[in-house]
């Protein structure tokens, strides 16, 4: 796992930025409005939308919930970043990031029996790069440019 | 986007020996409106002692990892009440969910309702 306590460095450029109070009902409209993004950018095929925004739901989800406590006035930013080969989405929170050995392997026989923990895995499962910053805070996930 | 309301949209239905619960209504995209029903089968669960569920899921085209937790949830509570809760149906996307995190291993999961009622 990419963990570092730096904050991320120049990815590409910024193709679409959005600040959103931290508030779950807002995720859903926000994914939506991020998938619409690279399926006009030609950057996901539209059948791949649901993968994404699964990864999204659970990146927005992580950082509204467990990063910034659901404290409606902190901010989540949220950048979409077209780089050389990649493209990127970075959501960062106001949180104070998290420990990634608490993270649990969920894939083991005990493990599997876990209510919760599945969300980074399932991330990282359906996309091809993601690293975390800010100790945690900002997660940046990323697909290979087709 | 407008959560559903949730009532009457989970059917309980005896099979013989067991009970297929299912969603009066398709489409289920919003994972509120699936928390919600997971809740519901909770309750079922907890006032039957025993009881073998089999949890028609063909309707829902959407589940994140809260939604995996929850159904983890319900197969606990069943084992602990010493019923027997089985799933069927899933559409792809969502079986592909419970490849990747292995939940197979612990979950019986069928292709169709009468595979599953042929293996209570």
């Amino acid at each position: 796992m990419h963990f570092v306590a730096e904050a991320p460095p120049d990815l590409g450029e910024v193709i679409h930025e959005r600040e959103i109070p931290s508030a779950i009902e807002l995720i859903a409209p926000l994914v939506i409005r991020l998938n619409a993004i690279l399926v006009d950018r030609g950057l996901i095929p539209e059948a791949d939308g649901r993968t994404v925004a699964l990864c999204l739901d659970e990146a927005l989800r992580n950082a509204i919930v467990h990063g910034n406590r659901s404290e409606f006035r902190k901010k989540v930013l949220v950048r979409v970043i077209l780089g050389s080969d990649m493209w990127w989405i970075a959501i960062e929170d106001e949180g104070a990031g998290f420990d990634p050995e608490a993270i649990p392997d969920v894939e083991t026989e005990d493990a599997l029996w876990n209510e919760g923990g599945r969300g980074i895995r399932l991330i990282e499962h359906f996309m091809d790069d993601v690293r975390f910053y800010r100790r945690g805070s900002c997660i940046v996930v990323g697909r290979r440019l087709s | 986007m407008q959560a559903q309301s949730t009532e009457n949209v989970i059917r309980f239905r005896p099979v013989g020996k067991v009970v297929v619960a299912s969603f009066a209504k398709g489409g289920f995209r919003d994972e509120r409106d699936i928390l919600k029903v997971l809740e519901k089968l909770a309750e079922f669960i907890e006032k039957r002692q025993g009881v073998r569920l089999l949890f028609n899921m063909e309707t829902i085209e959407y589940l994140s990892s809260a939604g995996l937790g929850a159904l983890v949830g319900l197969l606990k509570k069943s084992k602990r009440q010493g019923g027997t809760f089985k799933l069927c149906s899933l559409q792809p996307a969502i079986r592909e969910l419970f490849d990747v995190m292995k939940l197979t291993k612990i979950f019986d999961i069928f292709g169709s309702e009468e595979e599953a009622l042929a293996s209570f």
